[in-house]
């Protein structure tokens, strides 16, 4: 234990805890920033967002059918309003948009209709209209629920993705897609930061031990060649405390997304488009990519450390991550935290997926300390 | 010469930077070979431009029509042969294209195919001379000027920009240099893939391993404790000259090993035989309602050259930045670490300047920045491609990176090494 | 006792030591070769860093590789390169040394106070080493091998970058220890152990050469090593058919020291052979061809 300090010392030397708090400052800038700032900043996705709220708020986390006329009703009341509103307009009276239908289907390839439908919309922005907007387009997605069925597109359905979508069409689950949609770009992201944080602490921890020669008083000692075990472990636990920093900072400033009324809604809705092998509701759907971005972050450890060990200079050390980077960036993020145990892929694609992840970390890991307690040491 | 050589090995000495080439190369062929799909639909280009020459006139119009009526005439024998049936446009086809495939040869297919795409360029020549009267670039500033939010100073300066953009629209048009034949762009996006999934790519790619060596072969001695004798040897400090130089030579190598096969590769496939003397602001060549409006006139094959050189001292800029951290830093791992700092932050900084400040403009010459758009190079485009931005900023950074590296001899010259 | 029996080491096809035996009880041994006559590879076996391909090295009777833990922890050992931080302050690498060796916190404390003044660094222990002088960090490295009273303490090149001073002080410092632990000190600078090795060990092509104590060594020239003052000009003659060890000039005379196996001539003085005279004669193949002027 108390050599393991010793070398979490070393991990986190001053420096290199600027360094990473620099490179997260900017990759926050760059990258994720975007996310919190923009969330529901646009329109309609503010409209939507709200409304799926008043959803929930009002039939709960599912939707009957019963109640699903009585959203249509609330719709053909606002519309009426909507009506008034544009009657009480003089030049739309005129222009012949006297009712929202006609407003919503007047031909905008013509100038001045073009600029009073552009008034209402993207001047005044009428929070009335957009809003009929955003509850035409659930009630689109209510209606049109079976197109879910063709959301898997490389290949037929199987029996048992069918059975679920079913499922999920009949459920009548209530859930933000905007929501949804935030929160799968941000853990990306913070994903991919986690990724580079990893990669810029860990890669010194052999070599620069090897470089300093340090190594061989390390090995001759009473810890003796135990040594790159108890560093592999303090590795393990400075990236585990890496990622817990960095997805601790993240949910912290999450919380200011206000998604807490929908962290007990299912994922699997018509409303999101979206369905998964599991009844996930959000929160558990969160749960569930946190403990992905561990285990990804665990096994990347072990991987660069080894690296670490093996490579003779800071140049292949830098210089065989980039495919590691390139690789996880580009294809694992994407499928083993983005949107996990989706339908798309087998049902047993994640946990295959894991268990593999998990037997190669444990195989290298085990590799390379025995390979380690033999190997001579001459430079 | 001779510790030119020396210091060049050291670049490439390492197994790292080979693995690297051929990972990149086979990511870029890759890339091409996903995009090659479109190839034999893309010789049809090649072959009315043989046929009637690119320049769209009356004349050549005409011509065109003539073709594309025999085109369509032959193409509607085979059909009424087939299905028993005719078609007005090509097109039409393509619509009920899924219940037929089953019966067409390869061979039948290409000619419908080859019609629809002949139909394409007739059509799109009819709706040349409207989409470009129809062009307000007023409109585009206000769109600028909401999109960016900027006002006061920088709204002005963007009115101003599409004023000037504006002149050369209407010189372009006087010109007739829009009235070209090219690849189709709506359709096929021939210029965003060349100059932007690909060009940008082997940017990265090239940028990377340029980091990488300059870093490596500047801090080598200090990182196998050479540096006592190197430094106190005849040639002494003057070997970090030597650096700089072989550095040069390494990335230019670099970037002749990556550029050289990817471009090879990408003009074996897709054949620009007969278009390398089109304008790239080419209505043919826009890929969305708003042209590609070079700010000169640029053929095709001199837009490429021009491209390659900004491509070329960027790498360059690259070198020397990462060489300059690398003198004063010592240790290599840290080096790029800076480097990748300074990337991050150069382009940060252009997101939170105040959008009423000039800044917002100024803070985008910097190699960092323009990298990220190779496609829009020497394009008007929005308010952040100027007219002269690419050489702009290779003449301020030149001059910036000579002063820098002159500081940077000028401390190592009398610093102390232990 | 530590005993080395019938060890080779090969990498390969190159061989870097060929059956080794040898056994070290307490006292100072003094492991005496050119460079690269494969003393850096003995010790690195010595020290677990790298293993034998053939034979075994024991401790009281146990494999080492075997003892593990309980080997190394008898021992200190300083490296030929001796790595450091150069972040880290003496107290600090050495805390961090102790904590490799096991030992407890509060004997290491103290223990660490009392080397630093050992070794006189006393007064820049809390300073970063990176503005330290070679001598100071060699210092260090002796510090940090003795930092858990090693049993079996072996020093490659101990004595690089000392000074005369810290040179006696540090080999009286070795006479004292070797009282109830094994030293091994492998050095080509002969004069370091002469004065304090209780054994030699000469390897050369891969083999023990001779092992014993310096009186013993110096017996296999005895009687051959004479000195005598000759004219310059017959210099490079008398060189040719002599084996000359020394030469300084003398009066205007060349005083030449040598080895001849011939029968004495009458102006020749015979003398005591020393550990130097034979160092260099029986590496005489080895330093011809590495020291040519």
């Amino acid at each position: 234990m108390r050599i393991i300090l010793y070398e979490l010392k070393k991990i986190f030397q001053l420096k290199m805890v600027c360094l990473l708090f620099i490179i997260s400052f900017i990759f926050y800038q760059l990258f994720i920033n975007f996310y919190f700032e923009h969330f529901l900043n646009g329109r309609p996705a503010l409209d939507l967002y709200r409304i799926n709220m008043e959803m929930i708020e009002q039939y709960g986390y599912k939707m009957n059918q019963e109640e699903f006329e009585h959203f249509k009703k609330v719709y053909e009341k606002e519309k009426a309003a909507a009506d008034a509103y544009l009657q009480a307009r003089q030049e739309y009276v005129e222009a012949g948009l006297d009712t929202y239908e006609k407003f919503r289907t007047a031909d905008t390839e013509k100038q001045e209709i073009r600029e009073l439908v552009d008034q209402i919309i993207f001047v005044d922005e009428v929070d009335l209209f957009w809003e009929l907007l955003a509850r035409e387009t659930l009630i689109k997605y209510y209606e049109n629920r079976n197109s879910l069925f063709s959301i898997v597109e490389d290949h037929p359905l199987t029996a048992e993705q069918k059975e679920r979508i079913k499922d999920t069409i009949t459920s009548g689950n209530i859930m933000s897609a905007e929501a949804f949609e935030n929160y799968n770009n941000l853990i990306r992201y913070v994903a991919i930061l986690i990724v580079i944080s990893i990669m810029f602490m860990i890669s010194p921890i052999f070599l620069q031990d090897r470089r300093n020669h340090v190594v061989f008083l390390q090995y001759s000692n009473k810890t003796g060649r135990k040594i790159f075990n108890l560093k592999l472990q303090t590795a393990l636990i400075a990236a585990g405390f890496i990622t817990t920093i960095q997805l601790g900072l993240f949910f912290i400033l999450y919380r200011g997304n206000k998604v807490g009324m929908f962290l007990n809604a299912n994922i699997n809705s018509v409303f999101t488009h979206e369905v998964f092998w599991f009844e996930l509701t959000f929160l558990q759907y969160i749960l569930l990519t946190i403990v992905s971005v561990y285990l990804l972050a665990f096994a990347l450890t072990i991987i660069v450390a080894v690296l670490s060990n093996r490579a003779p200079n800071y140049i292949s050390m830098v210089g065989f991550q980039v495919p590691l980077a390139i690789l996880l960036f580009a294809v694992v993020i994407d499928y083993l935290v983005v949107r996990i145990t989706k339908i798309g892929l087998p049902i047993y694609f994640l946990p295959s997926a894991y268990v593999l992840l998990i037997l190669i970390g444990s195989f290298i890991y085990f590799w390379s300390v025995k390979r380690e307690k033999k190997v001579d040491l001459l430079h | 010469m001779n510790i030119w050589k020396f210091e060049l090995k050291k670049a490439f000495q390492s197994p790292v930077v080979s693995i690297l080439i051929v990972l990149f190369l086979f990511l870029n062929f890759w890339l091409i070979y996903n995009h090659a799909g479109i190839r034999e639909e893309l010789k049809v280009t090649n072959q009315l431009v043989e046929r009637f020459g690119y320049k769209i006139d009356a004349e050549m119009a005409a011509k065109l029509q003539a073709y594309y009526q025999s085109k369509l005439q032959k193409m509607n024998e085979l059909t009424r042969k087939k299905f028993g049936k005719t078609y007005e446009r090509a097109g039409d086809f393509f619509s009920e294209y899924e219940y037929r495939s089953e019966v067409l040869s390869e061979e039948e297919l290409h000619v419908i195919t080859e019609t629809a795409i002949v139909e394409g360029y007739y059509e799109l020549i009819q709706e040349i001379d409207q989409t470009y009267s129809h062009l307000d670039l007023s409109k585009n500033a206000k769109l600028d000027i909401n999109k960016y939010g900027l006002s006061g100073k920088t709204a002005e300066i963007a009115r101003e920009y599409y004023k000037n953009l504006n002149n050369r629209l209407d010189e372009l048009i006087e010109a007739g240099e829009h009235k070209n034949l090219f690849f189709i762009g709506y359709v096929y996006r021939m210029h965003s893939f060349l100059f932007k999934d690909l060009m940008r790519q082997m940017i990265f790619e090239v940028m990377i391993l340029v980091v990488l060596i300059t870093g490596h072969v500047t801090t080598y001695e200090f990182q196998n404790q050479t540096h006592l004798t190197a430094y106190a040897s005849k040639r002494g400090r003057k070997l970090m000259l030597d650096k700089l130089v072989a550095n040069l030579f390494a990335s230019l190598c670099i970037c002749a090993v990556i550029l050289g096969a990817t471009l090879l590769v990408y003009f074996l496939v897709f054949d620009y035989s007969g278009l390398w003397g089109i304008p790239i602001s080419s209505f043919f060549n826009s890929e969305f309602p708003f042209p590609y409006i070079s700010w000169w006139k640029l053929p095709f094959g001199i837009y490429l050259s021009c491209v390659l050189v900004v491509f070329i001292i960027c790498q360059l800029f690259f070198t020397v930045i990462t060489y300059s951290i690398a003198v004063w830093i010592k240790n290599n791992y840290l080096v790029y670490a800076a480097f990748a700092l300074l990337f991050g932050l150069c382009v940060l900084i252009t997101g939170i300047v105040p959008k009423t400040s000039t800044a917002i403009f100024w803070t985008r010459y910097t190699p960092f920045s323009l990298i990220l758009n190779p496609h829009l190079w020497f394009i008007g485009w929005n308010v952040f491609t100027p007219k002269n931005y690419e050489w702009t900023t290779a003449v301020i950074w030149t001059c910036l990176l000579a002063i820098v590296t002159a500081v940077t001899f000028l401390k190592f010259n009398k610093e102390q090494i232990d | 006792m530590l005993v080395v029996n019938h060890v080779s080491k090969s990498y390969g096809k190159f061989e870097a030591l060929k059956d080794i035996n040898l056994e070290f009880s307490n006292g100072v041994y003094g492991l005496l070769a050119p460079n690269g006559a494969g003393k850096t590879t003995l010790i690195k076996m010595l020290t677990t860093l790298i293993f034998p391909s053939k034979g075994e090295i024991l401790y009281n009777g146990t494999n080492i590789t075997r003892l593990g833990e309980k080997y190394r922890e008898l021992l200190g050992y300083l490296p030929q390169e001796f790595g450091y931080y150069k972040n880290y302050s003496p107290k600090q690498f050495l805390e961090y040394i102790g904590a490799l060796k096991g030992m407890d916190k509060k004997v290491l404390e103290k223990r660490i106070d009392d080397l630093l003044k050992l070794v006189a660094l006393e007064d820049v222990a809390t300073k970063k080493m990176k503005k330290f002088s070679g001598g100071m960090i060699q210092r260090v490295g002796i510090a940090q091998a003795m930092l858990n009273d090693p049993k079996i303490l072996i020093l490659d090149e101990p004595t690089a970058g000392l000074d005369p001073k810290e040179r006696v002080r540090f080999r009286n410092l070795l006479s004292e220890l070797a009282r109830d632990r094994i030293v091994i000190l492998s050095t080509h600078i002969v004069s370091d152990v002469e004065s304090i090795a209780n054994e030699i060990i000469m390897i050369k092509d891969k083999q023990v050469l001779y092992k014993g104590s310096i009186d013993e060594i110096c017996k296999i020239i005895a009687g051959m090593v004479y000195e005598t003052s000759i004219p310059y000009e017959q210099a490079a003659m008398f060189k040719k058919e002599v084996f000359s060890l020394s030469e300084k000039q003398e009066d205007g005379l060349l005083k030449i020291r040598f080895i001849s196996k011939k029968a004495p001539e009458p102006t020749w003085t015979a003398v005591k052979p020393n550990l130097e005279d034979v160092f260099l004669y029986v590496y005489r193949d080895d330093i011809q061809e590495s020291s040519a002027p």
